[in-house]
């Protein structure tokens, strides 16, 4: 403020001083260049053209001033014994007295002669440089920028892969789910502007973070340096799953003192158009600070959270979207008092605190260790029940088609209630007590339980099933380049992972009570009290079940126990046009179960190795296949493994634009925890013959980028050996509820990607772009499958083969092939991008194809296929084993954003995203048979599947995104 | 074989009675390096520099100036370790003003090359300038002029601009310098033509290349033989109609005649050089290009010299120490600002240079 008086006062001064006596001039100080003191007594001729206007010397303290000059150019000649002269323009404008600060003179004597140092020493025939061109292919890939966005509202996986391929670092530690591998984004969703700053490679590409898989390496920095600078805060709404996001930054980057910190908020509130009962209360924080102690050593540290909680979606089956009219119908929630209550909350606070040192004492030489603590509750409700019915409201006995079927060999044929069961489900809005979830019921239900000491005893109650993660990460990474053509990365990491599962009640809904008894062994083994026993410690020492209230752990609780420690090394080389990586990583992986409860139907034995005695009788121990005594309660056998992979990467680069390189990877990995405990919420049995899985991944590329044009095609082959899976299910055949594990999953990725952006050279600004990934994901073996019934250990079936896996070779001859499912295995789309004066809009045409529904292993067992009478049909054979295509889609996209710069500091923007502009609702996403059949036939002949379960997409949604910054 | 050169040459040197340049093949560094906005903390009185003031958008205290001025003399002096010498004449551009020069030849890193300095006060609205540093003893200054931009006369159409507009626009100014090296009489221009923003800035690159251009052609009609080099930021790439038509920039040596330029980094940036980056495209925007008379140059006159590969003219200096090594600019130029916060880089650019040779 005080500035910009000062200024209007003089040019004020400036116009009154007009034709009087010039205000301007020149000042200064003459100094030696070599040691900057002053010199005294230089001459100075200040000359405008080649007339002389002024004469001076410098003072004692070598200062100078030549005041009253006008407007104009001048040159200032300054001449000192034993000094080079120097010749300086000055220009005085305004009437201003320009300030020349020091004007260093240079002393003859230090450049008479030209020495050695002032000409080069090339000798034509053997010198000059060997400088590559580096061209940025890496960042900013087409395909990825174009597919990434796009296609996510398919749930298009790249090449086929499962999500959890994908790794995902933050702050230099692996993220992905210790137990699932899952990806973890959602731990920091709502911190976009914390989270913005990444780097990407892409499918076998080493990232300098961590040697990765075969489906690239994302790294989240997350530090406070790397926060955008200044105040942001924007307001966003979106019509599929929450109306409002308020999010607002502040980071102060880089200050002089060597600190940084930055933080960012967020809250996202509100249900949306599509799915009712989908909602979000969920909130975000995020603190960081990095501290720079001088070139060589950072510190950074950051903590976030993002607590809240969200309405969760279910899948239904087609018979309840087409009787309600409308896929997007969600079975999880219902009306309670008039509002809807969602049955299915997930309840997350899972803070992380990260703590970073990174050592950079050379350009040659940098490496960090980071130290990365997870922890928190993290937690979804359900509903459980005792004495009752499934209360879902589309359990399929409520449906129309439980009643009445046109195949007679279904024995469905109560027309009558068949008609008022479609009567219910045609007018859901007449009947909401039916077609969603009766909150209301509940609680009248659960207050007439009256016990003998006058409370009630819940029926229905709401419970949390918890899965709350204590995480200690360490890595320690490293690069170095000796040389210009070398770098050698590499790394140590550590994992130390404890996750308790339990659940608690979350809510008796209007009873007093519950009882933490296992509702389904009651049904099998109600004569033996122990069996029932959740917790058969608290039985023995109480003489009954425990009484639970509100918040009470009950039902299962136990650790999840995983240790991950590795290494790896990568070495990039390059001689001229030509690059070559060359990487391993070695790990030693174990895991182990945890029980902390002890259940009934597997007490195993007490603490000294002794068979239990409860209700004064031994209760004999089952065993494992191994001859390990089934048990609950204690630590499970130890899973070990060894794990290693090796990269080959080789890069050509052809002239200035166009390179093609080829990657190649063998990766040895050990399964998951989830993919290897038969029941974990019951028992430490694991799947016998647990193995590594084997991948083998290739792939070749091309890649162009120049003159606006960016282009990359590639080819790739993989195939993924041994891989597991495990599932439960109520098994209509054994009337239990059971456990499949199945084992040898074989596939096979090959396909081809292409993602192009080219300028259309006819409208300025306007470009062409697109995408096409054409793959073919099927399954190459026919693995085996373990059942074993979840209340006895009992096994059904052991090792049996799963024929009909991989394809089926039906009656007629035709094979019928299976596919990996759950992704469009075509996926193209074709658009326009425009980008001008801070404008951009966008518009595309997508297509997918060839999506699958995810396979269940029992209706493609012998069994299954056989039926009752153990005859194969051509019709059943075809029937049972079929799987699912999903029809093709057609997507049409707009997006238009504009940003406005006001007074080059603030910047105020929009983006509008409009998806799925034709409205498409018949778009299918997923979904999942279910294990289940129809076994009381009239025939006796054949089984029936029950009918699959469906994700859809939602029609046209649109996403508004106002931001402001300053 | 080079390492071994240098103390050779000494042992011969000393052995020998003559001066120590008798005899020798003299080769000259000539580049240019656009230092990306080298500013001082103090105000420039009718300039708006309020950007780079303390108080100002970059908090631009002394702290950051001198970690900017260090870094610039870093990359200088770099050149001079790669090259075994310093730059005989080096043309920059965004600098403020006179003040950040006389700072920056006094680095500790770079004092030694006893750079002087040419420099105009241009018109510009931020008050960036181009300016010529120069080796005393080699490069002999004669003459100097600040060339302003004008619109007319010219062959291209300014019908898309009012009269108003053309009398408001500025920019800045080209530098010439004219002097000789050992005799031979040479004229270096430095030009930092309008930048990319805004739509109307297609026209301007061609007309600042028309201007130097004529310039450059006067000079060889009053000055026959002289030897030509224009350098700068040009904000287009040799591949543009600014480069090849209107100053006539070849691509191969054997093309050029006396109406020409030849442009190194034409072969250059068709083989993938780039000396900056955007939106992850690289670009050749910092050019060095010679007339003919140093292209082709007479026998035993200085002669422009493949250095890069043995057969590219041109080279752009980088090194890791001046290179994003991680996050979304991954191997682009290490910035000083990126994101609006001070990172302590060194410049969008990277510097060019070429080589001649007696």
């Amino acid at each position: 403020m005080m500035k910009r008086l000062l200024l209007i006062v003089l040019s004020l001064l400036a116009v009154t001083a007009l034709g009087a006596q010039p205000t301007g001039g020149v000042k200064g100080t003459i100094v030696n260049r070599n040691g900057r003191q002053p010199i005294e007594k230089a001459h100075l001729i200040l000359m405008q053209g080649a007339a002389t206007v002024a004469e001076t010397s410098s003072a004692e303290d070598g200062s100078f001033f030549i005041p009253g000059l006008a407007d104009g150019m001048y040159t200032l000649v300054i001449d000192a014994p034993e000094f080079l002269e120097s010749q300086v323009q000055v220009t005085v404008n305004d009437g201003y007295v320009k300030n020349m600060f020091n004007l260093g003179l240079t002393g003859i004597q230090r450049v008479t002669d030209v020495d050695d140092d002032s000409f080069a020493q090339f000798d034509m025939d053997d010198s000059g440089y060997n400088d590559n061109p580096t061209i940025l292919f890496g960042s900013n890939d087409v395909f990825n920028n174009i597919a990434g966005y796009n296609f996510s509202s398919v749930r298009f996986r790249a090449r086929g892969y499962a999500s959890e391929t994908q790794d995902v670092y933050l702050a230099g530690v692996k993220m992905n789910d210790a137990i699932t591998g899952y990806s973890p984004f959602s731990l920091w969703s709502g911190l976009n502007e914390a989270m913005r700053t990444k780097e990407s490679t892409n499918g076998l590409e080493v990232s300098d973070y961590g040697f990765g898989g075969y489906n690239g390496v994302t790294n989240i920095f997350g530090n406070a340096t790397n926060v955008r600078k200044g105040l942001r805060g924007s307001v966003l709404t979106n019509s599929t799953l929450y109306r409002l996001r308020l999010m607002g930054s502040y980071a102060t980057g880089l200050m002089d003192n060597g600190w940084a910190f930055a933080a960012n908020v967020s809250a996202r509130l509100g249900g949306n158009d599509w799915i009712d009962g989908v909602y979000y209360r969920s909130f975000a924080y995020y603190l960081a600070a990095d501290k720079v102690l001088d070139d060589a050593h950072k510190l950074s540290f950051v903590f976030f959270a993002t607590p809240g909680q969200r309405g969760a979606q279910n899948a239904s089956t087609q018979e309840v979207y087409d009787l309600v009219g409308d896929n997007m119908y969600n079975s999880n929630w219902g009306y309670q008092n008039g509002k809807v209550r969602n049955a299915r909350v997930r309840k997350t606070n899972e803070p992380i605190a990260i703590l970073k040192y990174d050592y950079t004492p050379s350009d040659k030489f940098n490496a960090y260790v980071t130290a990365l603590y997870r922890f928190g509750k993290n937690g979804y409700t359900a509903l459980d029940w005792y004495d009752a019915q499934d209360p879902r409201p589309d359990y399929y006995r409520n449906l129309p088609s439980y009643f009445y079927d046109a195949n007679p060999d279904m024995n469905r044929n109560n027309g009558i209630k068949n008609g008022w069961a479609n009567e219910v489900w045609s007018h859901p809005d007449s009947y909401p007590t039916l077609t969603h979830i009766d909150w209301d019921r509940f609680y009248y239900v659960n207050r007439i339980q009256t016990d003998d000491n006058g409370l009630n005893r819940s029926k229905y109650i709401q419970e949390q099933r918890h899965v709350d993660q204590n995480d200690l990460n360490l890595a320690a990474t490293f690069k170095y380049r000796p040389q210009d053509n070398l770098t050698v990365t590499g790394g140590l990491n550590a994992r130390v992972n404890r996750t308790e599962y339990y659940k608690v009640v979350a809510d008796l809904l209007g009873g007093d009570y519950y009882m933490d008894i296992d509702n389904f062994a009651e049904r099998d083994f109600a004569a033996t009290p122990y069996k029932l026993q959740n917790d058969l410690d608290y039985y023995m020492k109480n003489g009954s079940a425990q009484v639970l209230h509100k918040g009470d752990k009950y039902g299962y609780d136990y650790y999840a126990q995983v240790r991950n420690y590795g290494g790896w090394l990568n070495a990039e080389y390059t001689l001229g046009n030509f690059s070559a990586n060359l990487g391993g990583r070695v790990g030693y992986e174990s895991f182990w179960r945890e029980g902390l409860m002890r259940k009934g139907l597997f007490p195993g034995l007490d603490e000294n190795g002794k068979k239990l005695v409860v209700d004064g009788v031994t209760v004999e121990p089952t065993y494992e296949n191994d001859g390990s005594v089934v048990t609950s309660y204690g630590k499970s056998k130890v899973s070990k493994f060894m794990t290693f992979a090796g990269k080959l990467a080789l890069n050509y680069v052809i002239g200035g634009s166009q390179r093609v390189y080829a990657n190649l990877g063998y990766f040895n990995d050990a399964p998951r925890f989830n993919q290897a405990f038969l029941s974990p919420r019951t028992r430490n049995s694991i799947m016998d013959d647990l193995k590594t899985i084997k991948t083998f991944s290739s792939d070749i590329n091309w890649q162009y980028s120049g003159n606006g044009i960016n282009v990359r095609t590639t080819a790739y082959f993989t195939t993924i050996k041994d891989q597991s899976k495990i599932m439960s299910a109520y098994d209509d055949l054994q009337n239990a509820f059971s456990n499949f594990a199945i084992n040898g999953i074989d596939q096979q990725n090959i396909g081809v990607e292409l993602g192009f952006k080219v300028p259309t050279y006819l409208v300025p600004n306007l470009s062409v772009q697109g995408v096409l990934a054409a793959g073919r994901y099927v399954y190459t073996s026919n693995p085996t499958m373990t059942q074993t019934v979840d209340n006895s250990a009992e096994v059904v079936m052991e090792n049996v083969p799963v024929p009909y896996w991989k394809s089926t070779l039906l009656a007629d001859g035709t094979v019928k092939q299976h596919y990996v499912p759950s992704t469009p295995q075509i996926a193209a789309s074709l658009g326009l991008a425009y980008n001008y004066n801070y404008w951009f809009i966008d518009g595309d045409v997508e297509y997918f194809g060839k999506s699958y529904l995810d396979m269940n292993p029992l209706y493609r067992t012998e069994t299954a296929v056989a039926g009752p009478d153990n005859q194969v049909t051509a019709n059943e054979l075809a029937y049972m084993t079929e799987q699912e295509e999903f029809a093709p889609a057609v997507l049409v996209n707009l997006s238009v954003g504009k940003s406005w710069y006001i007074h080059y500091k603030y910047q105020l923007g929009f983006s509008l995203n409009v998806k799925n502009l034709l409205n498409n609702r018949n778009v299918k996403t997923g979904g999942y048979e279910q294990t289940r059949m129809v076994d009381n036939t009239v025939s006796k002949s054949q089984y029936y599947r029950f009918d699959s379960k469906y994700f859809y997409m939602s029609g046209t949604n649109y996403m508004l995104n106002v931001y402001f910054r300053f | 074989m080079k390492k071994y050169i240098y103390p050779l040459l000494a042992i011969i040197l000393l052995a020998m009675p003559f001066k120590a340049d008798a005899g020798k093949h003299r080769s000259y560094v000539i580049g240019f390096y656009n230092l990306e906005n080298l500013f001082d903390t103090y105000h420039d009185e009718g300039k708006n520099d309020y950007q780079y003031l303390p108080d100002g958008q970059n908090e631009w205290t002394e702290a950051k100036y001198a970690k900017k001025q260090r870094n610039m003399a870093q990359v200088i002096r770099a050149m001079h370790d790669d090259n075994k010498c310093w730059h005989a004449v080096l043309g920059v551009s965004e600098i403020e003003n006179r003040h950040v020069l006389e700072d920056l030849v006094s680095e500790p890193a770079i004092a030694e090359a006893n750079y002087q300095i040419v420099h105009y006060d241009g018109p510009d609205r931020r008050g960036v300038d181009v300016a010529l540093l120069y080796k005393p003893e080699i490069f002999k200054v004669i003459a100097s002029e600040s060339i302003p931009f004008k619109f007319t006369p010219s062959r291209i159409d300014w019908s898309q601009w009012t009269q108003e507009e053309m009398d408001n626009f500025k920019t800045r100014d080209v530098l010439m310098v004219r002097g000789t090296i050992d005799g031979e009489m040479f004229a270096f221009f430095v030009a930092h033509l309008p930048s990319r923003l805004g739509g109307k800035g297609a026209d301007l690159r061609p007309r600042g290349a028309e201007i130097i251009y004529q310039r450059a052609m006067e000079l060889q009609q009053e000055f026959p033989g002289i030897k030509i080099v224009v350098m700068g930021d040009m904000n287009d790439n040799p591949t543009d109609v600014s480069m090849t038509e209107f100053l006539r920039g070849k691509e191969f040596i054997s093309d050029v005649t006396d109406e020409d330029f030849f442009d190194p980094f034409l072969s250059m940036i068709k083989a993938g050089y780039s000396s900056l980056y955007y939106q992850g495209a690289g670009n050749i925007f910092d050019i060095v290009m010679v007339n003919n008379a140093i292209a082709n140059a007479p026998k035993g006159t200085f002669k422009i010299q493949p250095i890069v590969q043995k057969k590219f003219y041109g080279r752009v200096f980088s090194k890791p120490f001046m290179t994003n090594q991680s996050g979304q600019y991954k191997g682009t130029p290490f910035r000083t600002f990126s994101g609006g916060a001070f990172v302590g880089g060194y410049s969008d650019h990277y510097p060019t240079y070429i080589v001649i040779s007696k």
